[in-house]
């Protein structure tokens, strides 16, 4: 019995030495225990864990219920893991990117096509694309635009640019797919999807 | 003697005319004299000088004024955050940068109605809303929303690149 309680004991002290502070200082006992679930799963599948903690923190902050909370880590930690999925590993910036990415609606099809095209990293070309997106151009519409610019040897700084233009003619009131296309003419096609 | 055409005094004439005659400083006070004259600068060393001494003033104050300009600019780095809001009694910023902590960042009000604040933030992607009256959730115009809607509140989403 006493061995059962020292056990016990330790366990939850552990767990408790495991937690972030922040979420302990700032979520109830059951959504605490709820996200630190999410938590552990990511950790026991090395996924970043930071976003998720993030995630928490702002649904506390804008006082979701638990439910709300709890199911946007989750979705979180889901997308993370299908981004490292679809990137095949990569750093911990190009899996977050990637999350982001399909949390907004891009393929995790269009990140795997995005990794054969190029070696070097796809953080800023995933962002961008999902930038396009949260500009209200089509998911797909944005990771084939962007595939095209990285598969004819763009570089970051430039996509960079042309996210901005499209922001810039989108803000001056042109529809995202007309500025997306208006700033794509000119750029030459490119060859055919390198196979799996 | 006569001094102008005027006859002098015997005993003045004689020591006028001590006076006037020339003295004997001896065979080498000339010749050390001008070995004297030619060790002194001449007047375009001294003019080189002058430049030299003109031209290290001019650099320290063009090094000063770099200097000011670094130190001004580091007071003016970060990203800036604003919004318009004349009638709010307290704005915050509110985001992935602070853990979306309201009592962190703090906006400043000018005159205008502007609320202003300078973030130094590192090089990623972050979310974050404004925060009106400690009670509206209010997001920025100048930055897009991002694709997902996890929690309802408006919400904004800022990339922050090496350079800034």
């Amino acid at each position: 019995m006493r061995f059962g309680l020292a056990a016990a004991f330790l366990l939850w002290a552990g767990l408790a030495e495991a937690q972030d502070p922040r979420l302990t200082e700032r979520l109830g006992p059951g959504v605490l225990q709820a996200v630190q679930l999410q938590i552990d799963s990511a950790n026991h599948d090395q996924l970043p864990a930071g976003p998720l903690i993030r995630k928490a923190l702002e649904g506390q902050s804008k006082r979701a219920d638990s439910a709300r909370i709890v199911g946007a880590v989750r979705a979180l930690r889901l997308a993370l893991a299908g981004a490292r999925l679809a990137l095949g590993g990569g750093s911990e910036e190009e899996v977050i990117a990637g999350a982001n990415a399909i949390r907004a609606g891009v393929p995790a099809l269009a990140l795997q096509r995005l990794r054969r095209a190029r070696a070097a990293s796809l953080s800023t070309p995933i962002d961008v694309m999902t930038d396009l997106v949260a500009r209200g151009v089509e998911p797909s519409d944005a990771s084939s635009a962007v595939e095209r610019l990285v598969r004819i040897g763009r570089n970051d700084r430039e996509l960079i640019r042309l996210r901005e233009q499209i922001d810039q003619d989108i803000r001056s009131g042109l529809d995202p797919r007309a500025a997306l296309e208006r700033r794509l003419a000119g750029v030459p096609a490119a060859g055919p999807p390198i196979p799996p | 003697l006569t001094d102008h055409g005027r006859e002098l005094d015997p005993i003045v004439g004689a020591a006028l005319a001590e006076l006037r005659r020339p003295a004997d400083l001896g065979p080498g006070v000339d010749a050390a004299v001008l070995a004297q004259v030619r060790r002194l600068p001449s007047p375009r060393s001294l003019r080189f000088r002058q430049r030299m001494a003109g031209a290290a003033v001019m650099g320290a104050a063009a090094m000063l004024l770099v200097v000011f300009a670094r130190v001004r600019a580091a007071g003016e780095a970060g990203i800036p955050f604003a919004i318009e809001a004349p009638s709010a009694s307290s704005i915050s910023v509110v985001g992935d940068f602070n853990d979306w902590n309201p009592s962190i960042t703090p906006l400043e009000r000018s005159r205008d109605g502007r609320w202003t604040v300078r973030l130094k933030l590192r090089p990623g992607r972050y979310r974050y809303s404004y925060l009106v009256d400690g009670t509206r959730w209010v997001a920025d115009p100048a930055h897009p929303a991002p694709p997902d809607r996890d929690f309802d509140a408006p919400t904004s989403l800022v990339t922050v690149r090496e350079t800034q």
